[in-house]
């Protein structure tokens, strides 16, 4: 069977609080799944009861074809960061691997493998509560790689990394999904999925906004738009808007033009006489897409836009 | 299912327990403050018991009380006597009549006593030690004593005909010569007042009064019956009055201790018991009592082994790990009442080992104060009953960190139920104090005791048996247990 994350309707409200309002998704094995959203958008909610932590009002989620609750060994299933922070200060990092190898019958070797794997192997046998955060974002890791799992969940694992880690954790994140491995990774800054994420799932105040590849989630986004540059740009806005295209100003010399497609723009410009540079297909970044995508969907948006 | 099972669960708590250095030193010191503690306090400790003795010493050198009235006659070798207690008067305490084989009349001596008593129904005993209960019989009923070579045998009878075995003991160290004959006595009044804190004990004597006849010896000479009381010697002029134990004089009132016959109708009159009579104080709760700032340490290693992982959220980890929380729950309460049991039981039996000559150089030393060892069942009882307590206590303490998910609440919580009892039952009068013994974990300092409890002390834990002790830390521990259950499964983590 494969691998899978499945979630159904599922409905959680903290005392006044919806967190999550009847998200449905499933997570796909072999890609490298964004679950992205803003701040209190129910994305740590969704995980917490994926991993059978907090249980639904509604609905429910299904790790390969399975409640959490009812996993037997479920490390070996499902691995998850959910929190950094959550290894007990006094603990060393690999004691701390070394319960839950125990509790899951996991063979001991295991705990110097993730370590390494996770570059944290020199300080293994000092006390997790001298951790930087970058670091016990590896010890999360490690814990989460420990049981070898085909389900990776995985909440904000890019948080105090520093660059190289950044670099890292992309790459593992890729080789991971590789794999043949279901990566749900969750982030609040689109850029972190830039070029990591294949899929995305994007949720706002609880609901699901979108669920789709981030090649079409681009394409939509960039919606044929042409740019250019010009040293004449008031002459140049009237002979598109004029040849049928929106044109906005984004820069003293620059213009994005919607509606019409490159030749004709070239064409029009050329007629009117008007010199033109560097025109080229808009390409929108992940992180422009995901602000069309959310614009409603976030909760605490800055006024005056 | 290898790793899948409650081993591993286990397991894995145990490695959360033994990996963190705070907790480990912690266990330690809960050993090491049993044990310094323990020292101080029986350093500090003192008692007279031995200078101004209240008690015969036995045949074994132990404390005992010896004190009846005695019509009697010397039996050489083997023989039998026969009587029937026709009436016995119930004194309102222990009271006692029937007949006796004695090592001489000195109080402490050896012997083998058949008893009818009011309410006790009827007794073989022997040396302090033997108690042999046969049957409910009471006055009037036929008693008769045999012995033959070392084995002595005690039969009752209602109709003096039908005959059934109490039982038999071996008192191979009764000398040949015995005193044989029917005694009385009943057991002095015990009054205990308490305020604020101060216990006055005081003891009254009682008489008894009872009938014998169909008196028959069958030995190899009889002669005629003495009356004499078997008495602890005391310094002042012989007490004609029977009492026991008593400090006042007798009460004016009162009838004369003695022996009357007529027609073969013995009435005899006397006070007193025969029995162990150690005293209250006890040296190994003294010993043991480093175990009450102990528990104080694991029951906190207890709370912060599951608050802690609360605070952290470490316990999605832990369930994540484990999504059968209950079981979860039940590895911890094993590891760590496994752990407070091994702790309590290497520093309490320290203490003990350790205690024992600065208890004697203060005074606890025989005869009033025998020496111990750790195999004494009394002593080993009250070791792991304490254990066990500890145990239990610092399981409850888990359990209510796990309710309450707070370090600082739960610790409180778990100390105020210990002392503030403790305080409490110390002040409060008597029946009061009890109650509050029974109701509070506290009462599980009873197990510390190796003696019968006792409401002659000011400990309030001398109040209460360790069963009842134990009994009420259990149902705090299990139904904190419940609880805390309950709430881990159905809790969001």
């Amino acid at each position: 069977m494969q691998p899978s994350i499945e979630v159904g309707a599922v409905r959680k409200r903290y005392r006044s609080v919806i967190a999550v309002d009847g998200l449905t998704f499933s997570v796909r094995p072999g890609e490298v799944t964004g679950f992205v959203g803003p701040n209190g958008a129910g994305k740590s909610t969704t995980m917490r009861v994926i991993m059978g932590l907090d249980a639904p009002d509604e609905g429910q989620a299904l790790v390969n074809g399975m409640p959490y609750r009812s996993l037997r060994q479920p490390l070996t299933q499902v691995g998850a960061l959910l929190d950094a922070a959550a290894v007990h200060p006094g603990r060393s990092a690999r004691d701390h691997l070394l319960w839950l190898a125990h509790s899951n019958g996991i063979a001991k070797r295991r705990v110097g493998e993730v370590l390494e794997m996770t570059g944290i192997a020199s300080a293994a046998r000092r006390r997790a509560g001298g951790f930087s955060l970058g670091m016990r974002q590896r010890l999360g890791i490690a814990a989460a790689l420990l049981g070898d799992p085909a389900v990776l969940l995985l909440d904000e694992p890019v948080n105090g990394l520093d660059p190289e880690g950044i670099v890292w954790i992309r790459g593992l994140l890729r080789s991971l999904a590789a794999e043949g491995r279901v990566v749900l990774v969750s982030s609040h800054l689109m850029s972190e999925l830039e070029g990591t994420a294949d899929h995305l799932i994007a949720v706002g105040r609880g609901r699901l906004i979108a669920d789709m590849k981030v090649s079409e989630l681009l394409a939509a986004a960039s919606k044929g738009r042409v740019e250019v540059r010009t040293t004449q740009r008031a002459e140049a806005m009237t002979l598109l808007a004029n040849a049928g295209g929106t044109v906005a100003a984004t820069g003293e010399d620059q213009l994005s033009v919607e509606g019409l497609p490159g030749e004709r723009v070239s064409a029009v410009l050329t007629g009117g006489g008007v010199p033109f540079a560097e025109l080229r297909q808009h390409r929108a970044s992940l992180e422009e897409a995901y602000m069309e995508l959310t614009r409603e969907g976030v909760e605490f948006s800055a006024s005056g836009r | 299912m290898r790793g899948d099972g409650f081993g591993a669960t286990l397991r894995a708590e145990w490695t959360k327990l033994r990996t963190v250095r705070r907790w480990v030193l912690t266990l330690l010191c809960s050993g090491m403050l049993i044990v310094v503690i323990g020292l101080l306090v029986s350093s500090s400790s003192g008692t007279d018991a031995n200078q101004y003795q209240n008690f015969a010493v036995g045949p074994d050198g132990q404390p005992v009380v010896d004190d009846f009235q005695f019509a009697h006659q010397t039996m050489s070798g083997d023989g039998t006597i026969t009587a029937r207690v026709g009436k016995l008067e119930d004194s309102g305490t222990d009271a006692s009549a029937g007949l006796i084989v004695k090592d001489g009349l000195t109080s402490g001596s050896r012997y083998v006593a058949l008893r009818v008593t009011p309410k006790d129904g009827v007794h073989l005993e022997s040396d302090y030690v033997t108690d042999i209960r046969g049957g409910d019989r009471t006055a009037p009923v036929w008693l008769r004593l045999t012995r033959q070579g070392p084995v002595i045998t005690g039969y009752a009878s209602a109709d003096g005909s039908n005959w059934t075995k109490v039982g038999q003991v071996t008192a191979a160290r009764l000398p040949r010569d015995v005193e044989v004959g029917m005694f009385v006595n009943s057991a002095p009044k015990v009054i205990v007042k308490r305020s604020a804190g101060n216990t006055a004990v005081t003891e009254q004597g009682t008489l008894s009064t009872a009938t014998f006849d169909n008196v028959r010896l069958d030995a190899a000479a009889a002669g005629a019956w003495e009356d004499d009381p078997v008495h602890r010697p005391m310094d002042r002029p012989k007490d004609t009055s029977g009492e026991s134990g008593s400090a006042g004089p007798p009460l004016p009132e009162m009838k004369a201790a003695g022996v009357v016959e007529r027609d073969g109708m013995f009435t005899i009159t006397g006070g007193g018991q025969i029995k162990p009579n150690p005293p209250d104080d006890d040296v190994v709760s003294i010993a043991l009592f480093g175990v009450l700032p102990g528990l104080m340490a694991l029951a906190a290693v207890g709370v912060l082994f599951v608050t802690s992982e609360y605070r952290k959220g470490m316990i999605r980890a832990t369930f994540a790990a484990n999504p059968r929380r209950g079981r979860t729950l039940a590895a911890k309460a094993i590891v760590i009442g496994s752990a407070a049991f091994v702790m309590t039981l290497l520093g309490g039996g320290v203490a003990l080992l350790a205690a024992q000559p600065v208890l004697q150089e203060q005074g606890f030393a025989p005869p009033a104060y025998p020496e111990y060892s750790l195999t004494d069942p009394p002593v080993l009882r009250a070791l792991l009953l304490t254990s066990l307590f500890v145990a239990i206590l610092t399981v409850f303490a888990m359990a209510l960190g796990t309710v309450l998910r707070h370090s600082a609440t739960a610790i409180t919580t778990v100390v105020v139920l210990i002392v503030v009892p403790v305080i409490l039952s110390s002040i409060l009068p008597l029946s009061v104090g009890r109650w509050v013994m029974q109701l509070t974990p506290a009462g599980g300092l009873a197990t510390w005791r190796a003696k019968p409890p006792t409401t002659t002390l000011a400990d309030p834990w001398s109040m209460i048996g360790p069963a009842a002790g134990l009994t009420v830390v259990s149902v705090y521990a299990a139904v904190t247990l419940a609880v805390a259950w309950w709430l881990v499964r159905r809790r969001d983590a």
